[in-house]
C-alpha cells in the first residue's frame, strides 16, 4: 500500500544521505563516536523508510530477498575469519593489519558488524510485513 | 554578534509553539502550532551555533547537515500524522470542513 505523493518525494530525496551517514560512521567509528551497531541500524532505516513509503511488493524488486540472506550470512563469515586469520600470525584476534590500515583490524570489524546488522533489520522487516502484505 | 539574533529568533518560535500546543483545541489546530517548532527554531538554533563554535569547518560542516536534514524531515511527517489522523476517523471541530468537500 502506498503512502501521498509528499511522503515518498520526500523519502526518496532523503535516503541517500543517510546511507551516507552509515558510512561516514562506519569508516571513523574507531576514533569518534559511533561504530558499528549504530551505523548498521541507520542502513536499515533507510531501506525500512522506502519500504514504508512504497510498499513491500515494490521494494522487494529492488533489494531481493536472497541477496539479503547471502550478505548477512558472509558478514558472519568476514568477522569469524577476521579472527582467525590473526591467528597466523601469533594470537587470536591480533591486530596484524596495523601499519597498513589506519585502525588495524578495529575498522574491518566496524564494517562487517554494520552490514550484517543492516541486512538483519532488514530480514525481521521483511518477514514481518511478508503475511500483512495486501497489495 | 550576528548568532545572538538567529539564537533569540529560535527561542520566539519554541516558545510560541509551546504555548500553541497548551491552548488550542483539537488535533490539527495543535499541529498546526508545533510543527514550526523544528523547522523553525531547531534550525535557527543550529545555524546560530555553527556561526559560533571555534570548530575547524568540518565541525561546522556537520551542523549545517544535521539542519538540512531536520528541515527537509519535518514538515513531512507532520503532513503524515495529520493525513493518517484524518483518515482514522478524528474530526476536526471546525465550521468549515474544506476537505471533506473533495473527497468524501
Amino acid at each position: 500500500m502506498k503512502m501521498s505523493l509528499v511522503v515518498r518525494t520526500t523519502t526518496k530525496l532523503v535516503a541517500p544521505f543517510l546511507v551516507t551517514y552509515g558510512a561516514y560512521l562506519t569508516i571513523y567509528g574507531y576514533e569518534s563516536p559511533g561504530g558499528g551497531f549504530q551505523a548498521g541500524v541507520i542502513f536499515a532505516v533507510s531501506v525500512i523508510l522506502l519500504m514504508t513509503a512504497y510498499g513491500y511488493r515494490r521494494t522487494r524488486k529492488h533489494f531481493p530477498l536472497r541477496i539479503i540472506q547471502l550478505v548477512e550470512s558472509s558478514a558472519a563469515l568476514f568477522i569469524v575469519g577476521i579472527g582467525i586469520a590473526g591467528l597466523t600470525f601469533g594470537a587470536f584476534f591480533l591486530n596484524f593489519l596495523r601499519p597498513y590500515v589506519p585502525g588495524g583490524t578495529v575498522m574491518t570489524f566496524n564494517i562487517g558488524v554494520a552490514l550484517k546488522v543492516g541486512t538483519s533489520f532488514v530480514l525481521v522487516f521483511y518477514i514481518l510485513s511478508r503475511w500483512v502484505d495486501r497489495d | 554578534m550576528i548568532e545572538w539574533a538567529f539564537l533569540f529568533f529560535g527561542l520566539f518560535i519554541m516558545f510560541f509553539g509551546a504555548l500553541g500546543l497548551l491552548r488550542f483545541p483539537d488535533v490539527y489546530t495543535r499541529l498546526h502550532a508545533t510543527a514550526k517548532c523544528d523547522t523553525g527554531g531547531a534550525t535557527s538554533i543550529l545555524l546560530a551555533l555553527a556561526l559560533a563554535s571555534d570548530f575547524p569547518l568540518t565541525g561546522k560542516l556537520k551542523f549545517l547537515v544535521i539542519a538540512f536534514m531536520i528541515a527537509m524531515i519535518n514538515p513531512m511527517v507532520s503532513h503524515a500524522i495529520a493525513r493518517a489522523a484524518y483518515k482514522s476517523g478524528v474530526k476536526p471541530k471546525a465550521v468549515v470542513d474544506m476537505y471533506a468537500w473533495d473527497n468524501p
